[in-house]
């Protein structure tokens, strides 16, 4: 798993994440992120998901914990390029309304 | 083996003590798809899941994960299959000393290095799916059975499982909690890709949620195939299940007399 951050704004910056984001890369992504958030942070994350090869639900909740830390200092995070599987993983958790997310688990694969 | 198989049972027989429960079983279990074994009480549909799991040796007949010898697998790869199995248990098996939370935190904590704040929201979406949102702070003993067992659904979830082992779900539910939990399993496999083993002998779950189907009856596997290839079986036993007619009696009264007026 490798993360970059690049700056897309004033105070704003973009994550993007390639590799596997689950259970044995999610400590190390979830330190990197909580450093990029601390000390005069950006006021907008918005997280590339279209370089992960695949992700499971410690994903999700590292993504829940950004919410609330960003959400919390009335910052904004903003989640995109999720393909259908990474959108349906999110919507099993019946988190994609919190994350902005308009998928129908419906749908098939 | 099939090309997706990805587990092969190849010629399992086991036994307990000298009473042989099953009898030379055969079957590929098919990669992301739901099989179902079922059949009746006694049938050895558990005795088969604890092979699966690898809670019973195979002393003969071979398993086989992904092309390889189950029965040769050393520590460190027994360790791996463990990771990436979640088995649900007829009870649920909580541990009830512990809250629902801290149950399906056990797993997470013991196997990954994800912090204490990742593992307690994992843990409280995994009682979400499940429908327990709110519960996470409930001892086992506070629950009924249904709750248990949905409990013990969310911690068999807790390390996302590739494959999934579920020994009658459906035991203890009322029908519209069995019909969700159905209905979550399905979405389990269509959502992540699981590969999901339920042992029941609910006809009607069996039917819904199973892309194959195996029917055991008496240690052997009586029939395998879609749902609809079972319905069409005129297999005389596997039409008696389906039909749940009762056995012809065939009770030896003689014997059983003697038997009950035998001496002590």
């Amino acid at each position: 798993m490798k993360l970059s951050v690049e700056k897309s704004g004033v105070g704003q910056a973009l994550v993007r994440i390639v590799g596997n984001l689950d259970m044995d890369t999610v400590p190390e992504a979830r330190k990197q992120l909580f450093r990029l958030l601390g000390a005069r942070g950006p006021s907008s994350l918005e997280v590339d998901f279209s370089s992960i090869a695949s992700m499971d639900t410690s994903a999700v909740a590292m993504m829940v914990e950004l919410l609330r830390i960003l959400s919390a200092t009335g910052r904004r995070l903003r989640l995109t390029g999720l393909r259908g599987d990474q959108q349906r993983l999110f919507s099993l958790a019946r988190l994609n309304q919190a994350f902005g997310i308009n998928h129908d688990t419906r749908e098939s694969s | 083996m099939a090309a997706d198989d990805i587990i092969e049972i190849r010629g399992l027989t086991s036994f307990y003590g000298r009473r042989k429960v099953l009898h030379d079983i055969r079957l590929g279990i098919p990669r992301n798809g739901v099989t179902v074994i079922m059949g009746r009480s006694g049938c050895g549909k558990t005795t088969l899941l604890r092979h699966l799991i690898g809670l019973k040796q195979t002393s003969r007949g071979q398993l086989f994960v992904d092309g390889q010898d189950f029965g040769a697998f050393g520590e460190d790869a027994l360790k791996r299959y463990r990771r990436r199995i979640g088995v649900l248990f007829q009870s649920g098996a909580l541990f009830n000393s512990m809250t629902l939370r801290e149950n399906i935190s056990v797993p997470l904590g013991v196997h990954t290095k994800l912090a204490d704040e990742t593992i307690r929201i994992m843990a409280l979406i995994k009682l979400h799916l499940v429908g327990l949102s709110g519960f996470d702070n409930y001892m086992p003993s506070q629950l009924s059975g249904g709750m248990r067992k949905r409990a013990g659904l969310a911690r068999a979830l807790a390390m996302d499982p590739e494959i999934l082992f579920v020994d009658e779900p459906s035991s203890g539910l009322d029908p519209i909690t069995a019909a969700g939990l159905d209905r979550l399993l399905v979405e389990l496999k269509e959502t992540l890709g699981m590969t999901i083993i339920v042992v029941t002998h609910e006809l009607e779950s069996a039917f819904l949620i199973a892309d194959q189907l195996a029917v055991l009856d008496e240690g052997r596997v009586l029939a395998l195939g879609s749902p609809d290839e079972i319905r069409a079986s005129t297999d005389p036993k596997v039409v008696q299940f389906l039909r749940r007619e009762a056995d012809q009696e065939e009770t030896d009264h003689s014997s059983y007399l003697e038997g009950l007026l035998r001496a002590g």
